[in-house]
């Protein structure tokens, strides 16, 4: 095979293309992720559910859970802000913001509002790949 | 100024008689259906947003003298594999069209090298080929997406696998990318949406093949097509020529179709590709382009009057003899039908244009022997 400037040229063409879909895999990736204000045990401590509290990923309108309440964020990338608001037992209004990684490879994860208020930088106590079983009769 | 005399008209409808037949059909058709003026103008708009991109893909292989490319279903198949792929893998938006259009390249490039190599050895019966080829590929096509995908090829999207474990379903659900692009910089005059970046990725591709004709390569298409022995004689790789202008309308029909199913919302494993190149072809044919002459404009008016014929027939035929029904059929006969007479007219008028060459020949040589 003969090697010249032209056969250089189109390897770093190719190259840059690769790159570039491999970038545009990262930013376009969209995961579910599910919001949940339940009861949860963390390192055998049970952390309770918050009677209400506002949740906001990224900038998508906020969302309100009552206790036991769970619902779904669509998101697009791999970085992700969580803001979280609730009133503690003094009905003093404590936010609580983090921005966070998601695993490329998970298309859905839960987000546990208990253990993320609990210790807001202990990423993998509250946000876990989740997966919908198949039930078969 | 020009006089019009009563012969030039008759020349000009003569020349263009399948875009004249289609004005009578649609002025005869849009009272019938009884649509607003503007429901018409945003459904017109909506289609041409959806199918120019795809029908501008049939001029360079007409500039190269390879006819109209029904092989440009070979990039359709490509451009839905990209998209499977994109869907599979959880990307959305413009960054999983860009990937798919990624993706589709290297599968269009492949299968329009192999097109073209096929067509260089069926010369002077491209059309034909190109037809047949389209239909071998979709069996190449079905045996990866319904066997290959999910067994071979890892489609781990449950969603998509048949619920055997392996094949792609009828239907692939493109809400993560529909209208993505439609919908990225939109413009609303009186109440009519304009999807405005689609009509710029269009518009750049008329300003890529108004540059293409000037550049060396698209001036040896113009050569190749126009004669291919005085081109072969004149330096020009003929066959090298003919597949790159192949490649290129396999490329942009693969972009063209991954925009189309943007619009559509909706991929239809089996069947999306297969009535494109028919339609696509039709509606160039309807805007006044013949088998061996098109250009921009041929493509835009082909697309106006073919979807406007479309869109009223349903309701025409409803309104005429109380069947929806009919305009479904009237779709499909005219279709095919607008190819054939686009056909036959092509091959009376060059008949006839050697016979006047002969008779032109024969008089010089009268003339010569005279002397």
């Amino acid at each position: 095979m003969r090697i010249n400037k032209r056969f250089y040229i189109r390897a770093v063409a190719i190259i840059v293309v690769i790159l570039f879909a491999i970038l545009m895999a990262f930013v376009g990736k969209q995961h579910t992720i599910l919001l949940d204000n339940k009861n949860i045990e963390v390192n055998g401590a049970e952390l309770k559910a918050l009677s209400i509290v506002e949740i906001q990923v990224d900038k998508q309108p906020s969302l309100e859970l009552a206790k036991r309440d769970r619902d779904q964020a669509l998101v697009q990338g791999q970085t992700h802000t969580f803001l979280v608001t609730y009133n503690d037992e003094n009905w003093e209004e404590i936010v609580l913001e983090k921005k966070v990684k998601v695993p490329f490879s998970e298309d859905m994860l839960i987000f546990s509002i208990p253990a993320f208020i609990n210790d807001i930088d202990d990423v993998d106590s509250y946000l876990q790949p989740f997966e919908i079983e198949n039930v078969s009769e | 100024m020009k006089k019009i005399t009563s012969k030039g008209i008759k020349s000009l409808i003569r020349n263009n008689l399948v875009t004249v037949l289609f004005l009578v059909i649609c002025s005869i058709g849009i009272p019938l259906s009884g649509y607003s003026p503007s429901y018409l103008i945003s459904e017109i708009i909506v289609r041409l947003s959806r199918n120019s991109f795809l029908i501008l893909s049939l001029l360079i292989p007409i500039m190269a003298g390879m006819g109209l490319n029904f092989g440009m279903t070979l990039g359709a198949m490509a451009g839905q594999i990209g998209l499977i792929f994109v869907t599979d893998w959880n990307v959305v938006g413009i960054p999983a069209m860009v990937l798919a259009i990624i993706i589709s390249i290297p599968i269009s490039i492949l299968l329009g090298q192999l097109c073209g190599r096929i067509l260089n050895k069926a010369k002077g019966r491209e059309m034909v080929t190109s037809y047949i080829l389209g239909f071998f590929m979709n069996g190449v096509y079905q045996l990866i997406v319904l066997y290959g995908m999910g067994s071979i090829i890892p489609i781990k999207n449950t969603s998509l696998v048949l619920p055997r474990g392996y094949g792609i379903r009828n239907t692939v659900n493109l809400i993560g990318i529909r209208r993505s692009l439609d919908s990225l910089f939109n413009l609303s005059i009186f109440g009519i949406k304009i999807p405005l970046m689609t009509f710029i990725v269009i518009a750049l591709v008329c300003v890529f093949i108004v540059w293409f004709r000037k550049t060396k390569l698209g001036q040896d298409m113009r050569a190749v097509g126009q004669d291919m022995e005085v081109a072969a004689s004149a330096g020009i790789q003929v066959e090298h020529t003919r597949i790159v202008s192949i490649v290129i309308s396999t490329v942009v029909a693969g972009i063209g179709m991954i925009i189309y199913l943007q619009n559509i919302g909706t991929l239809n494993t089996y069947n999306s590709h297969t009535q494109i190149g028919m339609f696509s072809v039709a509606a160039l044919l309807v805007g006044g382009a013949s088998v061996s002459k098109a250009n921009i404009g041929n493509v835009f008016l082909g697309v106006i009057l073919f979807h406007l014929m479309f869109i009223v027939s349903p309701m025409a035929g409803k309104n005429l003899i109380g069947q929806a029904q009919l305009g479904e059929y009237f779709r499909v006969f005219v279709s095919y039908g607008v190819i054939t007479m686009s056909l036959v007219l092509y091959e009376m008028r060059k008949k006839r244009e050697n016979l006047a060459n002969a008779e032109k020949l024969q008089e010089n040589q009268g003339a010569l022997n005279e002397d």
